[in-house]
């Protein structure tokens, strides 16, 4: 077990190097391509040194803190590393928010739709779960944007929104990405808990232990959740990063200044835009490498936790580790 | 262990092997005599009914609760109403059963079906009559068919229904005593049930044409998610060495990574406007995880079954494996993972569209001094979504889209979910008429295709080998071959011919006045021959099928010259000769004059016979000849231009006022000959009469006037609206748009409604070319494809005296006028070829000395013929001896 987590944290700076250099790569050789497909921006956008020189440009440039100086030019106000950290932030405060709400309501939605006996899963959650999981997190965002606007024109002329719909803050601007956000994840969770803990209680030791007088109560919480609990982690795991993957719209969608939306800056051409060029983030290297590299980092410490504890939860994986020799798959 | 077995017999069982399914169950129920769901299989293994009691009899008593082996056991009591009356009911209200005599007849209890309890002897229980538990309705399915079925419907047939035209614009509409801006709400303005878009279109008519292609594009990537996926899953499942491991390692990654993210990344470097194949490749990429996945543990399951240890022991191949038996087990799930994986791909086409990534990529609107707005243009639902977020308190747009969005991937989620309860082999009716029938199907599929086949590949290792390279040669060559051979000037593209084989018959070339020669012009500007003739010229000069030329003076002196520059013969015209000169099918020349009239000239210089008219006007443009010999030329005037039809002898046919006035457009024929374009109108040839077609531009006040309707190189009409060129046809309901090339002239820095082009025409490929000059931003050209994504453009040094020749056969453009340095001081008269995709001009020629204004000009196969306002015929050309220029006067 020590071994194991021993060796993923020696892989993290390993990988998170390899994703920084591919994300610089990425927007090293996209910004010319892209650009040349435009015809205003065909001769303004060149690389002005090869990849490899740009790249140990770009790592220097870490070093002596040159990022820590101001943008050149574009929206944002403040330093490089200043706006990255920001947006660290941000996303990591409405991604914690996102999978802790999901990750209770999908547990407890899973445990009401889960039937003791005969052990299956209630009609109903199939209903709840092909749904959720068909909406787009932008669907489910403009349509409570809709909502609001219905109770905005109910309510009359200089009303004010009840929740906001756009911008950031640490308070009620939260509710609306969370729950663009969490549904998804949530349904995922939930059908997972359900389905998993339906085929527990079909299993002869649950028969047993009703047999014995324990209460469903005591079955579910202390025999069977244990028993499920590593595959749920690991659908979290999944849910994160499908989270994740969520982010660059749904932070794009309600102008939420995290690593998605700054990543979205980069990529998306955007509503409004000057006849100069797409934007001055457009595609450039050293925010793209550093923007991935963050988003990578969620990824990477979302799966070494839910490798960690599916072995906490589950001994007989961590035999597993003991036998498996490296680069076995799991 | 025996969980393996089981399902081992169950897919047995599915595969009608019933003895080994038997065998399989009787292993397990050996180790462990009391699984319940052996037992049940066990009992649908059965072949005689009271085998089949024992066994739900022996599950009922393992799990006296499961309510399914209750209701099986009721329905055979159920079945047998005869038997009842001479049951003996040991107990009121309890049914009994007793089982097979090959087993301990054990009384077991179940739910009190009726009144009367019952025993079943070994005789009453003779004759058995099993009835499976009803079953449920698969909703999932019902459901999710209906969804998919009118999605399915609405691509194909949505365009038909579509009330409006997805691309009409309305900038404000009057209901009422109100004005109405879009983007408008649902039901608020009549004739816009679901509201509008920001610029005014049609919501309903654009989600009808747009499920089309987003169907299209969404179920290419199923099937290549499906491919890939089936491939890798196959070789995971299978291998257990390296390659296993490193399929495994890639499926893990493919599920770890979002789809979004590597998508965006792959079609920002592959671009949106390159069509459908940035999206399949991006989309593709790693949304075959989830395929991959499941075949990989069918296979691993499968892989373990006897029949595949028998196959390896009979000497089977592991591709003969892998295709016979695995991949056969799994077949039966591709519709299932089909339906999701649509539904996958929708998602995240959404969330691309979202973003602002779809297929056709930006188009840009200046909505203010240096500021741009991205539009999208033809329907699909990505671009719909890119540009319905307006802004927040607008989201309707918004909204509805996502809402098509949402019943579709629901529609294919929930398809999805009941094919997997459909596939599931407790449910599976093999009795049905349609399984019936596929067995049939597969079995004579096997009988006279796979096996022969498979047979054939096997006796001849080294063929299939040979075959396939070959075949995989021989397709890419020929796909190489075309791919290069569109590229390169191609004469069998050519559509439309000149009448009478001429060179250059008219001022725009022929008389559909495409302004393109179906051959390759000068590569070189050697200046072949140069004549002067002093007081300038009027029009173009006209080529002949021969080569010669022939040019009229303004002072009225026609002259004809050979290719070398040597003058065949001249002649004085009746009249002021205006406009260029036209060569008939016959080659005879035409030459209209100051006062409308036209004459006829013979290939030998002899006058044939002249026309005059009443009617004012000037010719401005000369003639065009229809292949019959028919003549129709223009007369403009501001106050209402005249269009003329004068048969060959001489005799007019029609004059008829077209509506136009002061036109300054040539005439174009269509390439049926039944129509004449007179810029934004149109005219039967047969009797004149002007048809009654109302252009989309006819309510814009800017480009109403502007509208040029022309014929292009491929044959087919087109309109030039503004900086949109668009393909129409005419049809029972008038103007038909058949396709427009919307395209970006915003982000080229074009104003909506000023900086027009002056010239476009459509080469044979379909490319479009638009023509710009004017004295404040230059002179370029523009070539768009047919959808107008831009495929190249090139900007001359003139601003002023432009002068587009014409467009050759590999697309290059010939372009004079007085060149400018960067200090925009005067360089003297320039011309230059220029070809779509260069930066740099092919090459240039600077006038000779006293020569400025180019004002007329044609193009030969390999020669460029010059007319200057200071009375030169230059030739330019490839070839080397240059003949001795001459030099006459009148």
């Amino acid at each position: 077990m020590l071994r194991f987590v021993l060796r993923r944290f020696a892989m993290l700076p390993f990988a998170l190097c390899l994703i920084n250099f591919l994300g610089f790569t990425y927007a090293y050789f996209a910004r010319p391509i892209r650009a040349a497909s435009t015809p205003y921006l065909r001769q303004q956008v060149s690389n002005p040194s090869p990849l490899l020189e740009s790249y140990a440009q770009y790592i220097s440039d870490i070093f002596h803190g040159s990022l820590l100086k101001p943008f050149a030019q574009g929206p944002q106000i403040g330093s490089f590393a200043q706006n990255i950290v920001n947006s660290l932030v941000a996303s990591l405060g409405l991604l914690s928010i996102a999978i802790s709400l999901s990750i209770i309501f999908g547990i407890v939605l899973g445990l009401l739709a889960v039937r003791n006996q005969p052990p299956g899963v209630r009609g109903w959650m199939s209903f709840v779960s092909t749904i959720g999981l068909s909406m787009p997190s932008f669907y489910i965002g403009s349509l409570a944007i809709l909502l609001i606007v219905f109770v905005l024109v109910f309510r009359g002329p200089n009303s004010e929104s009840p929740i906001p719909i756009h911008g950031f803050g640490w308070d009620n601007h939260l509710i609306l990405p969370v729950i663009a956000l969490m549904l998804r994840p949530t349904v995922q969770i939930a059908l997972v808990t359900a389905e998993m803990l339906a085929g527990e209680f079909g299993k002869q030791y649950i028969i047993a232990s009703r047999s014995f007088g324990h209460t469903w109560h005591d079955i579910r919480w202390r025999q069977a959740m244990r028993n499920v609990l590593a595959p749920i982690i690991l659908s979290i795991a999944g849910s994160f990063r499908l989270l994740v993957g969520e982010l660059i719209v749904v932070e794009w969608l309600f102008a939420w200044p995290g690593l998605g939306n700054l990543l979205a800056s980069t990529l998306v051409p955007g509503s409004l835009s000057t006849n100069l060029g797409a934007n001055a983030l457009f595609l450039d290297p050293t925010i793209v490498s550093a923007d991935i590299t963050f988003i990578g980092l969620f990824f990477l410490i979302a799966d070494l936790i839910a490798s960690i504890s599916v072995r906490v939860v589950d001994p007989r994986l961590r035999g597993q580790d003991e036998q498996e020799p490296a680069g076995g798959v799991i | 262990m025996s969980d393996s077995q089981l399902v081992s017999a169950q897919v047995a069982l599915q595969r009608g092997e019933i003895a080994n399914a038997r065998k399989l169950v009787a292993q397990v129920l050996l180790a462990d005599p009391k699984n319940e769901q052996a037992w049940l299989l066990m009992a649908r293994l059965a072949s005689t009914r009271e085998q089949v009691i024992d066994c739900l009899n022996r599950a009922l008593r393992i799990n006296p609760h499961n309510r399914a082996t209750i209701t099986a056991l009721r329905a055979i009591t159920r079945s047998l109403p005869s038997t009842r009356a001479a049951i003996t009911p040991p107990k009121a209200g309890r049914a009994t059963l007793t089982a097979a005599p090959a087993v301990t007849p054990r009384p077991i209890q179940t739910q009190p079906t009726a009144r009367k309890s019952i025993r079943l002897t070994v005789a009453e229980a003779a004759e058995p009559t099993y009835l499976p538990p009803r079953r449920k309705v698969n909703w999932s399915l019902l459901i999710g068919s209906v969804i998919v079925i009118i999605v399915v419907a609405i691509a194909l047939i949505g365009p038909l229904l579509a009330p409006q035209d997805p691309m009409a614009e309305h900038a404000i509409i009057q209901v009422g005593d109100t004005w109405v801006i879009p983007p408008f709400n649902a039901f608020q303005v009549p004739g816009y049930p679901l509201g509008s878009d920001q610029f005014g279109r049609d919501m309903l008519s654009r989600i009808l044409y747009a499920v089309r292609p987003t169907l299209i594009m969404v179920s290419i990537v199923a099937i290549a998610r499906l491919f890939l996926g089936t491939v890798i899953g196959l070789g995971a499942g299978w291998s257990n060495g390296r390659l296993g491991h490193t399929l495994d390692t890639a499926i893990s990654a493919a599920l770890s990574i979002p789809i979004l993210l590597i998508a965006l990344g792959a079609i920002t470097v592959l671009g949106t406007s390159n069509g459908l194949i940035p999206f399949i490749i991006g989309l593709s990429i790693n949304g075959w995880g989830e395929t991959a996945r499941f075949v990989r543990e069918q296979t691993q399951l499968i892989k373990g079954q006897l029949y595949i240890e028998s196959a390896r022991s009979l000497g089977g191949s592991t591709l003969q494996i892998l295709i016979q038996h695995i991949l056969r087990q799994i077949m039966p799930m591709v519709w299932m993972l089909f339906a999701f994986e649509i539904s996958g791909t929708l998602m995240v086409t959404a969330g691309l569209g979202f973003l602002g990534y779809y297929i056709g990529g930006d188009v840009w609107v200046e909505v203010a001094d240096f500021v741009s707005r991205r539009i999208s243009g033809a329907p699909e639902l990505g671009q719909m979504l890119a540009t319905s977020w307006v802004n927040l308190l607008q989201p309707w747009p918004l909204v509805l889209t996502g809402s098509v969005i949402f019943i579709t991937v629901l529609g294919f989620n929930l398809l999805g979910n009941g094919l997997r309860s459909r596939l599931n082999p407790e449910f599976i009716n093999r009795n049905s008429p349609v399984a019936l029938l596929r067995q049939r199907f597969n079995l004579f599929f096997e009988e006279n295709f796979s096996y022969p086949v498979s047979n054939w590949l096997r006796a001849n290792r080294l063929r299939p080998v040979l075959v396939t390279s070959a075949v995989i040669i021989l397709a890419g060559s020929i796909y190489l071959y075309q791919v290069n051979a569109s590229q390169r000037f191609n004469p069998a593209l050519a559509a439309l011919s000149i009448p009478g084989g001429e060179i250059w018959a008219s001022n725009r070339v022929d008389p559909y006045g495409t302004n393109y020669i179906n051959s390759i012009g000068p590569a070189q500007p050697e200046e072949l021959w140069l004549f002067h003739h002093e007081g300038g010229y009027s029009g173009n000069p006209v080529i002949s099928a021969d080569g010669t030329v022939y040019i009229v003076g303004q002072d009225g002196l026609l002259l004809a010259f050979n290719p070398d520059g040597s003058q065949r013969w001249q002649m004085n015209l009746p009249e002021e000769p205006l406009g260029s000169l036209a060569i008939g099918p016959q080659g005879v020349i035409y030459a209209t004059d100051a006062k409308g009239g036209l004459s006829a000239i013979s290939t030998d210089g002899n006058l044939l016979w002249t026309y005059t008219t009443d009617a004012s006007g000037r010719p401005n443009h000369g003639a065009i000849i229809a292949p019959d010999g028919a003549i129709y030329y223009l007369l403009e005037t501001a106050i209402g231009d005249t269009l003329n039809a004068v048969l060959p002898n001489g005799q007019l046919l029609w004059s008829v006022k077209p509506g136009s006035h002061a036109a300054d457009s040539g005439l174009r024929l269509t390439v049926d000959g039944k129509q004449i374009l007179v810029k934004n109108a149109v005219v039967n040839s047969s009797d004149g009469s002007v048809v009654d077609l109302t252009l989309p531009t006819a309510d814009n006040r800017v480009y109403a006037d502007k509208a040029v309707l022309f014929v292009g190189a491929n044959g087919k009409t087109y309109l030039l609206a503004g900086h949109v060129v668009m393909q129409w046809k005419e049809t029972s309901q008038g103007f038909t748009l058949v396709q427009s090339a919307n395209w970006n002239y915003r982000g080229a820095g074009l104003n909506q409604y000023s900086s027009l082009p002056v010239d476009s025409g459509v080469d044979v490929k379909g490319n479009i070319w638009l023509y710009y000059s004017n004295v404040y931003e230059g002179t370029y050209i523009y070539w768009l494809d047919p959808v107008g994504n831009i495929i190249g453009n090139f900007r001359e040094p003139f601003n002023q005296e432009t002068y587009l020749v014409g467009i050759d056969g590999a697309d290059t453009a010939y372009v004079c006028g007085i060149g400018q340095d960067p200090t925009f001081n005067s360089i003297g008269g320039l011309c230059q070829a220029n070809s779509p995709s260069g930066e740099t001009p092919l090459w240039t020629y600077s006038l000779p000395e006293g020569s400025f204004v180019i004002t007329g000009a044609a193009l030969a196969p390999g020669r460029l013929y010059l007319l200057s306002a200071e009375g030169n015929l230059i030739a330019l050309g490839d070839a080397i001896a240059v003949p001795t220029p001459t030099t006459t006067g009148p």
